[in-house]
């Protein structure tokens, strides 16, 4: 139950630092992608389940939401979620370098999910338009990925104290 | 969570299973059920991200409200002095509305649906870029209804952001111009050359479908057009940065900076029918 909780409260965060303080993180109208980090976090340091699910989560919230095609964030992060996932104990979570590579490559990842899903399930219906903000953002991205590890460290060993993920 | 619930395989059943939950949402985008879904969803997490903002917003106002008061002073003595000079200027304003009306009686003339502005506040932005949609605080319940136009005042007066796109009782989402979901017809303020205004879900917009021998040009300010059926005509969109050669010979295409600063998006206004 106490794991739930935990669950519960990363899902929230993301919910709120993407869709409500968004604003606070943006450059130029471009807003990092927080959900694929702490996708990538969970996936790192939780293995390939809660990640997928919570990745399935946060993409339906995505949907409901945005305007975008139904159901293409729901896809795409439970991918993610899962990729991430088996990932876990077999790659350094800790390095601010491999959090770095792997979120730029989760969110390119993410922005050619999205073309490809557009072109087979909706074609000609909802345009997709390849602009700048594609090649920027899984940079920008990138640059805030160590600081929300870090954050997600220091609460999982708050957690573990307190015996939510025992 | 793997090895106190699940095993690996029941990890990839779920993965499956989830795979295949999303994929039917994507087949059958269309259906009222999957509609009722979203809208579904919608309710439920509006409140938690809505209250984030709410909460530093507050925060910001708290600290902003303690330089405001020095300058509020010297605010008031100003717009005291406005004041007086603008109450005689409504009083010639009312008059010409009166003799407008009349003579408007006196050629039979029916004037468009009247609009009042409504304000509202920006509860939500687009997670990953900020030119294809927001939320405002304003919906079905304060007489907003589907297309309704979007406006927001800059320091040239009014400027387009948008139209509703989807509304629900307490809120509404707006779908802006640099979308690619919209199109709005628009002209040159300059040239008075029409065009289509198209968004590109970045930073500019392209204005396609001008005469190629129109005279518009670089730096022209574009406006609504009279021709369009959402927006009242002579809203500024935004100027031309560039023109280029459309593929078809009797066209030419102008790329355009939106007025708007999408980065400064606090407080809009919706126009809604009288």
């Amino acid at each position: 139950m106490r794991r739930m909780i935990y669950y519960g409260i990363i899902f929230l965060v993301g919910i709120i630092l993407q869709f409500g303080w968004s604003q606070f993180l943006s450059f130029a109208g471009l807003v990092p992608n927080v959900i694929i980090i702490l996708l990538m976090f969970v996936g790192l340091t939780c293995g390939p389940v809660p990640a997928q699910v919570l990745g399935f989560l946060w993409g339906l919230s995505w949907d409901a939401l945005s305007l975008d095609l139904f159901g293409t964030h729901a896809l795409l992060f439970t991918i993610l979620g899962y990729l991430s996932g088996q990932l876990s104990h077999k790659w350094n979570e800790g390095k601010v370098i491999n959090q770095m590579a792997l979120t730029l490559f989760a969110n390119s990842f993410f922005w050619v999910g999205t073309f490809v899903i557009y072109q087979v399930f909706a074609p000609g219906e909802f345009k997709f338009k390849v602009n700048y903000i594609m090649v920027v953002q899984p940079f920008y991205t990138m640059l805030v990925a160590p600081v929300l590890f870090k954050i997600g460290e220091e609460f999982m060993i708050y957690a573990q104290r307190n015996g939510s993920l025992d | 969570m793997d090895q106190d619930f699940v095993t690996h395989r029941q990890g990839n059943y779920l993965f499956i299973f989830l795979l295949a939950i999303s994929i039917l949402l994507l087949t059958t985008h269309v259906t009222e059920y999957v509609r009722g879904i979203k809208n579904f969803l919608f309710y439920i997490l509006m409140p938690a991200p809505s209250s984030a903002a709410r909460l530093v917003n507050a925060n910001q106002k708290i600290s902003a409200t303690i330089g405001e008061l020095v300058s509020v002073h010297r605010q008031n003595v100003e717009l005291t002095r406005q004041l007086e000079r603008f109450s005689s200027l409504e009083n010639d304003y009312r008059q010409v509305i009166a003799e407008n009306a009349r003579l408007r009686a006196l050629v039979s003339f029916t004037p468009p649906a009247q609009k009042k502005t409504l304000a509202a506040q920006v509860v939500l932005r687009e997670p990953g870029s900020w030119f294809q949609w927001l939320v405002i605080n304003r919906g079905k319940s304060d007489g907003v209804i589907i297309d309704s136009p979007v406006i927001v005042w800059t320091d040239d007066g009014p400027a387009v952001l948008g139209r509703v796109g989807e509304l629900f009782e307490h809120s509404a989402k707006v779908v802006l111009i640099s979308s690619v979901l919209s199109a709005l017809p628009a002209m040159s303020a300059d040239s008075q050359d029409d065009g289509l205004l198209e968004g590109q879900n970045g930073g500019t917009m392209k204005l396609s479908y001008l005469a190629a021998n129109g005279k518009i040009a670089v730096g022209d300010k574009i406006v609504t057009s009279p021709l369009s059926a959402i927006f009242p005509a002579g809203i500024a969109v935004g100027k031309v940065l560039r023109i280029t050669p459309s593929s078809d010979a009797h066209f030419q295409s102008a790329h355009v900076e939106p007025r708007v600063n999408f980065n400064a998006l606090r407080e809009v206004t919706v126009l809604v029918t009288d």
